[in-house]
């Protein structure tokens, strides 16, 4: 069994959105969608699950709080305490930014190194003339049944859309 | 279409909570005419935290719209009916300004010319903190508020189009209001409830009034939004979109709270510190930890759950925790100054805090009614219709049709 990928290229949100409507419509199933920035709505639209990203952040966020406490409790308090204004050793409140800031430090980095962990993972080889698809471009990735939409509906379909450039791939399954 | 539009009668239940709002601010300002004879100085300062939260509640109208306009937000200009409701109350709250005038001498210590005499650092304040200047102080605060908050509202109203002199009529009124705010605002909060505590000084004060301002107008905009939404015509993703905002204006009230404690904690000098000395003991003590709870904590952790987030009923339920946190910590900063034996929530005092906060639920009610009434009152989903006007390319019968020839 092999899959037929079709790729079309669009030179706007609105016809982009159009083109995944039309596409259901017409019985394609959207596998994917590229934007230059995130659309409103579209996730839902094209029927992406929810992001998991989140979760990285989550745990990120509650190791960095966790650790810049606990780091800061062992030196000002166990390790090497100091007398700072006859403050308490274990003072939280002055533990306090140092540890948000560390929060926000690990959350975000963990957000951003799980992006790239997942998109470096999906890397493939880009084909000459799709380049455009990492740039300016909105594209739209959507499979073909067999045998259920005619060539010449397909046609007809990315001229009413009006796509700037469509390619078919076959995809023999593994 | 996939918008829909609210309509006057959606707004039938807003007939019987408006009388019974207008009963009760009408007893409330019964009762505090009475409490002005039979315990002035309770009452009046019951009648100043009600003040602030008329105030800052009906501040946030504009001050929304000016961020939003300026921002170019797109996501909430079908909302922007509800934050020019809540600006209707500004004349009011300007009305009780003047109303707070004739009780400045039985709140502010300042006003006292025996107090004055007797102590240098008053009497060096007393250039700015004399009752003639902030008489003078008051009018023209609210001078500019009401005169740049009109203009905004207006703009907001007449400008519905995305041209661009739509756009730089909006940008134009929002900077406008926004450059006098920041000052009047500082100006306000320092005469109005820091100069409570003559004697104290906080260069973050008026960020941290600003912050209470808008986590607490927010979730009022919240509590009218959803209570216009009766059929469903906002949507998830603006439910979330407002979920979100509410959650980053708690953190970041809670982030200038604790800058202020943190720095007067960690420098721990002798002018700074009595101002929280008298307010974390004690009774005054456990309603700061209730306001911080209320306001920062319990919102940003239910905040944090995107499902909380887009429903309605949840955001609702934080909205009215927020609410009530505010109130509790508008009181805890006046506080200790007017209760010196920790605080008393009798009826002198929570006839005009409750009265203040109904008149400023009444008036954006009314305000909403009035707009339903002329056909203006308009909730429509920008999501959904983004997604319906991108429809020059809805798939034609023909285009389609292989399906059934197949």
């Amino acid at each position: 069994m092999s899959r037929r990928i079709h790729v079309a290229h669009y030179t706007s949100e609105q016809r982009l959105l159009g083109a995944v409507k039309g596409c259901r419509d017409a019985g394609l199933h959207v596998l994917d969608v590229r934007s230059p920035y995130p659309i409103h709505g579209l996730d839902e639209l094209v029927g992406i699950p929810r992001s998991r990203l989140p979760i990285a952040c989550l745990v990120g966020g509650v190791t960095g709080l966790g650790l810049a406490t606990w780091f800061q409790y062992w030196t000002s308090a166990t390790d090497w305490p100091i007398d700072v204004g006859g403050k308490p050793f274990d003072s939280l409140p002055a533990f306090a930014p140092v540890a948000f800031e560390v929060t926000i430090l690990l959350a975000g980095l963990a957000t951003v190194f799980g992006l790239l962990f997942r998109t470096t993972r999906l890397r493939a080889e880009i084909p000459e003339d799709e380049l455009r698809v990492t740039d300016d471009r909105f594209v739209l990735v959507a499979v073909r049944p067999d045998a259920d939409v005619s060539d010449a509906a397909l046609a007809r379909l990315w001229i009413a859309t009006e796509a700037v450039h469509t390619s078919e791939y076959v995809e023999d399954e593994r | 279409m996939h918008t829909r539009e609210l309509r006057a009668p959606d707004l039938q239940w807003g007939r019987p909570a408006i009388s019974a709002l207008t009963w009760a601010c009408a007893a409330a300002a019964l009762v505090f005419v009475i409490g002005l004879f039979a315990s002035p100085h309770r009452t009046w300062s019951g009648f100043l935290v009600g003040f602030h939260v008329l105030v800052g509640l009906a501040l946030a109208g504009p001050m929304g719209i000016a961020f939003l306009h300026l921002s170019g937000a797109r996501w909430s200009r079908s909302l922007e009916v509800v934050p020019r409701a809540m600006a209707s109350a500004l004349p009011a709250a300007a009305g009780l300004g003047l109303v707070l005038l004739l009780g400045v001498s039985s709140l502010f210590e300042w006003s006292h010319a025996s107090a004055v005499t007797d102590d240098p650092i008053l009497q060096e304040k007393s250039a700015y903190l004399n009752f003639t200047f902030f008489a003078v102080r008051l009018v023209v605060i609210f001078g500019a508020w009401l005169w740049a908050g009109r203009r905004v509202v207006r703009a907001s109203l007449s400008t519905r189009g995305d041209d661009a002199s739509s756009r730089r009529t909006r940008l134009r009124t929002a900077a406008v209001f926004l450059l006098l705010f920041g000052p009047t605002w500082s100006l306000a909060s320092i005469d109005w409830l820091q100069s409570l505590d003559p004697h104290w000084f906080s260069s973050i004060y008026a960020l941290l009034t600003l912050a209470g301002l808008g986590v607490s107008g927010l979730a009022a905009a919240v509590v009218l939004i959803a209570a216009l939404d009766t059929d469903g015509s906002v949507s998830k993703d603006q439910y979330g979109d407002l979920g979100a905002l509410l959650l980053s204006l708690a953190l970041f009230w809670a982030y200038i709270w604790y800058c202020q404690y943190m720095l007067v904690w960690y420098t721990n000098l002798p002018e700074e510190t009595p101002w929280y000395v008298s307010r974390l003991a004690g009774s005054w003590g456990m309603l700061t930890k209730l306001a911080c709870v209320l306001c920062g904590a319990l919102p940003f952790t239910l905040l944090l759950f995107r499902r909380l987030r887009r429903s309605r009923r949840a955001l609702v339920r934080i909205a009215g925790v927020i609410l009530v946190g505010r109130v509790i910590d508008l009181l805890v900063m006046a506080g200790p100054p007017l209760w010196q034996d920790g605080p008393v929530l009798g009826l002198w005092e929570l006839a005009p805090i409750l009265g203040c906060t109904g008149l400023f639920f009444l008036l954006a009610l009314r305000a909403l009614q009035r707009t339903a009434a002329s056909g203006d009152l308009e909730i429509v989903d920008d999501s959904r219709r983004v997604v319906a006007t991108s429809a020059p390319v809805d798939p034609q019968p023909e285009t389609v049709g292989t399906r059934a020839s197949a």
